[in-house]
């Protein structure tokens, strides 16, 4: 489950790559991923400053989805970032908080 | 279209009205779009006011406004023409990748936003989106604009706190100065001698973190932290 207080935030090693105007993140490993609109606006908002909540509540100012729905798909997204080690979870003062995600989608598709 | 249309009927159009300064930039524009037979400009507005009276008059599906429209901006006639409950959609058309104007466009109650360096295709794309009954941002966008829209939130969410830490006088006086009352006339709605509400509105400053009066009306409107009529409803 996504903690609502703590934050998400892109691990050092990771990193974005812009080519020919498409984004692809980088993990650690060196695994690549095109992100989606959406995937990678989420994904430039892990900064360890940001909480899960804010992301919900900007979205849904945008797009008429319902939040309940809106916060499913964040949860979704971040939980593949986690589980593709792109990101960790840290409180909001900057201290790394542990935190396990389950979730599955197709949010980006893996580049090799 | 219903399941009932011929199906050689032609596709339903998107009605248009084109509002910009200039002429020659509205000709371009119609003659690029006149191009796709899914949309179709029914009128043209050089102007804030004529934009919004047009768009309550036609009726058009979608408004395309331009942000420097004279004379208050495309921003000021987008609140407008939501505020008069025109049932039009309005689509701003601006230079280069303001977030934060793109923030106060969202707020004022736009439901898209190109660029002109977008080309037409953008502007395009933005109308069909529109059609379709979704938002348009342009992709690169996306993340500043939910960024502002945070900041914004964040914003709102500490002088709310603040406001919330006045006392029961204090939002009374707060109340006073945003329906326009001056230090004399909120000692008498209160009955209380005017150096009396000087030191309420100063504490009120302080609280609200501000430096003036102004500037703590300001604040009140722009955060709806004391409706006017409830104000009036205090006197």
């Amino acid at each position: 489950m996504v903690r609502s207080r703590q934050c998400p935030r892109q691990l050092a090693a990771s990193r974005t790559v812009v080519s020919h105007g498409i984004s692809t993140v980088v993990g650690p490993a060196g695994q690549r991923y095109v992100l989606n609109e959406t995937a990678l606006a989420l994904w430039e908002l892990c900064d360890g400053l940001t909480t899960s909540d804010e992301m919900v509540s900007a979205i849904c100012v945008l797009f008429a989805a319902g939040q309940p729905d809106i916060a499913a798909d964040v949860q979704r997204t971040l939980s593949e970032f986690e589980t593709r080690h792109l990101l960790e979870w840290v409180d909001s003062d900057g201290d790394a908080a542990p935190a396990t995600l389950t979730g599955s989608g197709q949010t980006f598709e893996e580049r090799r | 279209m219903t399941a009932l249309a011929p199906a050689d009927s032609p596709a339903p159009q998107t009605t248009l009205l084109l509002a910009h300064e200039h002429a020659l930039f509205r000709e371009a524009l119609r003659a690029g779009l006149e191009r796709y037979s899914d949309l179709a400009i029914v009128e043209e507005s050089p102007s804030g006011p004529m934009a919004k009276a047009d768009a309550e008059r036609v009726r058009p599906a979608i408004a395309l406004i331009d942000s420097e429209l004279p004379p208050d901006g495309g921003i000021s006639v987008c609140a407008a023409i939501k505020n008069a409950g025109i049932p039009t959609k309005v689509l701003l058309m601006c230079s280069g990748d303001d977030h934060r104007l793109l923030v106060r466009a969202l707020e004022a109650g736009a439901e898209g936003y190109v660029r002109h360096e977008g080309g037409l295709s953008e502007i395009v794309d933005g109308c069909h989106a529109l059609g379709r009954d979704e938002a348009f941002i342009p992709p690169r966008l996306l993340a500043p604009l939910l960024r502002g829209l945070i900041v914004r939130r964040r914003e709102g969410d500490a002088i709310a706190q603040r406001a919330a830490n006045l006392s029961r006088r204090e939002k009374e006086v707060f109340a006073l100065l945003v329906a326009g009352q001056d230090q004399q006339g909120i000692a008498e709605a209160l009955v209380i001698s005017p150096a009396t509400a000087r030191t309420h509105l100063q504490n009120v400053l302080r609280k609200l973190d501000v430096h003036s009066r102004l500037e703590a009306t300001a604040l009140a409107i722009r955060h709806d932290l004391v409706p006017t009529q409830s104000a009036k409803g205090m006197i």
